[in-house]
């Protein structure tokens, strides 16, 4: 009896200190830790007029059908729930609170936020316009081998000489898209910070390649590594990330053709891309820009990708992205404001 | 028992520094301070008629005139552009390197496979930009129907040249 009052006891202020941890932990994170947008003002015009359209953000309805709060999309089979999104962590019912405080700028530190939230494509605005015409009336007739992008596309931070810092967005795969993409994404110094309209912003200073190192620290894909150092050229540089990403749509097929069902989001169809610049104590004081360029593998990768018998899905869906469609701004940018 | 209440106390105040620790180790770097976002998303899909990851014209001679890019039908375009974003774009393209002799030019119908609205490039200025969409809205997506003309063009077994499509925020 005795052994059990005091088992009790243990449980009780065990389930206390859960909770206490929950509810700080919770509002650790979910705090105005970055009181960014609501009271700065940005140090350059980034938009020019560009209207950037806000998600939706709603209240949590909890979804039978998922068991979660995953939002209720007419014309969406229960099926279809299953194939799009069933690779992907629980809907939670905090989500658009988290969500809308990215967008607004409160929260920026994405390595802290949990993949529960931007693994969902209810994470990323162009979403809500997007699922009608890419998943629930996807077009059979037409299939979409590239599609990838940034969110968000312009960071500006305040960051110390001598430091080195990684800075995150988060790289995904877009809506529907039918292969696995290689792409080489390479950060670079580029000439001048551009606006969204792709207007000069300023300028890079002169010698900023001699006081800034970029690279990116995410792994390259496992496949690559597996023959990189058996092949006679490949164009990724070792500050580069080579990545694959995998499919968010598919119709699956019998092995006569005819249609099985279809598959949706895998678990990793978003990265968190880590951008890493060390910054020289010497560095002159003032703003520098660092941003990403996206470019296909070169053919001797992408010959090895077709031919890798052992990935037959890579070689019949392998696709080399970032050669056919270019923005005329980088995806990313980060502005740094060098103290 | 005061000993006990003093043990259950120090796991708490552990359990609290072990989380609190983890949340600090995996942040973004503490030597920054984010200062300002732009939450733009820069994503654009490009698709094709099934079978497809390019724009081929496949003629049975050396001599074709409205030969149709293949896949393409009355109903399924050549290109289809999508705006996974979340601002409009302007959508230009040009070639990176001229047509291989005798190509002279390429018709792109834009929105339906009619010539209401068709955009030409020629052999002289294939390599110009042009636009085919000022403001293709959120969401929005654009079909391009493809044709082209030539003469006396040497037969191979294909040449590739880069049709570069651009986009830029309205």
């Amino acid at each position: 009896m005795r052994n059990l009052k005091k088992a009790a006891f243990f449980i009780a202020l065990l389930v206390v200190a859960i909770a206490c941890i929950s509810v700080i932990g919770y509002s650790y994170i979910s705090s105005d830790s970055y009181p960014i947008n609501d009271n700065q003002q940005e140090s350059y015009n980034y938009q020019e007029g560009v209207a950037v359209t806000p998600g939706q953000y709603r209240d949590a309805v909890f979804n039978d059908i998922t068991g979660d709060y995953r939002p209720i999309y007419p014309g969406l089979t229960d099926e279809q729930y299953n194939e799009f999104f069933g690779q992907l962590p629980e809907f939670k019912k905090d989500f658009f609170q988290i969500s809308k405080l990215v967008y607004d700028g409160k929260v920026t530190d994405y390595a802290r936020l949990s993949s529960d939230y931007w693994l969902q494509p209810e994470f990323y605005p162009g979403w809500f316009t997007s699922v009608n015409n890419s998943y629930i009336n996807n077009d059979p007739a037409m299939w979409t081998p590239e599609g990838y992008g940034c969110y968000p596309a312009i960071k500006e931070i305040s960051v110390q000489r001598g430091s080195d810092v990684e800075v995150n967005t988060y790289f995904k795969a877009g809506y529907a898209t039918e292969s696995y993409q290689g792409i080489v994404v390479k950060p670079y110094l580029p000439a001048a910070a551009v606006s969204l309209r792709g207007n000069t912003l300023f300028s890079q200073p002169d010698n900023a390649k001699d006081f800034l190192n970029v690279h990116i620290d995410n792994p390259d894909n496992p496949i690559y590594e597996t023959f990189k150092s058996e092949i006679t050229h490949s164009n990724v540089d070792p500050e580069d990330w080579f990545v694959v990403l995998k499919p968010t749509y598919q119709l699956l097929t019998d092995k006569y053709g005819a249609v099985t069902g279809e598959s949706g989001f895998p678990s990793d169809w978003v990265r968190l891309l880590k951008l890493n610049i060390d910054i020289s104590p010497e560095t002159p004081p003032g703003d520098y820009i660092v941003a990403i360029n996206i470019v296909p593998p070169c053919f001797e990768i992408n010959q090895e990708f077709y031919f890798s018998i052992e990935h037959a899905y890579y070689g019949s869906f392998y696709h080399p992205s970032g050669g056919f469609h270019r923005t005329n701004i980088p995806h990313f940018q980060v502005v740094m404001h060098i103290v | 028992m005061k000993n006990k209440t003093k043990i259950y106390a120090m796991l708490i105040a552990f359990s609290m520094v072990s989380i609190f620790g983890a949340s600090a180790a995996i942040a973004e770097s503490s030597d920054v301070t984010t200062t300002w976002i732009v939450p733009a998303d820069t994503t654009i899909a490009t698709s094709f008629p099934n079978a497809q990851d390019h724009i081929e014209f496949n003629a049975a001679g050396q001599n074709f005139s409205d030969l149709a890019a293949t896949g393409q039908t009355g109903v399924n375009a050549a290109l289809r552009v999508t705006n996974n974003g979340n601002t409009a774009i302007t959508v230009e393209a040009s070639w990176l390197a001229e047509w291989p002799t005798g190509v002279t030019s390429v018709n792109i119908s834009i929105g339906d496979n009619t010539n209401a609205s068709k955009l030409w490039y020629g052999d002289a200025n294939e390599t110009t930009n042009q636009t085919w969409n000022a403001s293709l809205a959120v969401d929005g997506a654009n079909d391009f129907w493809f044709w082209t003309d030539g003469a006396e063009v040497e037969e191979t077994a294909g040449i590739e040249r880069t049709l570069r499509v651009y986009s830029s925020n309205a």
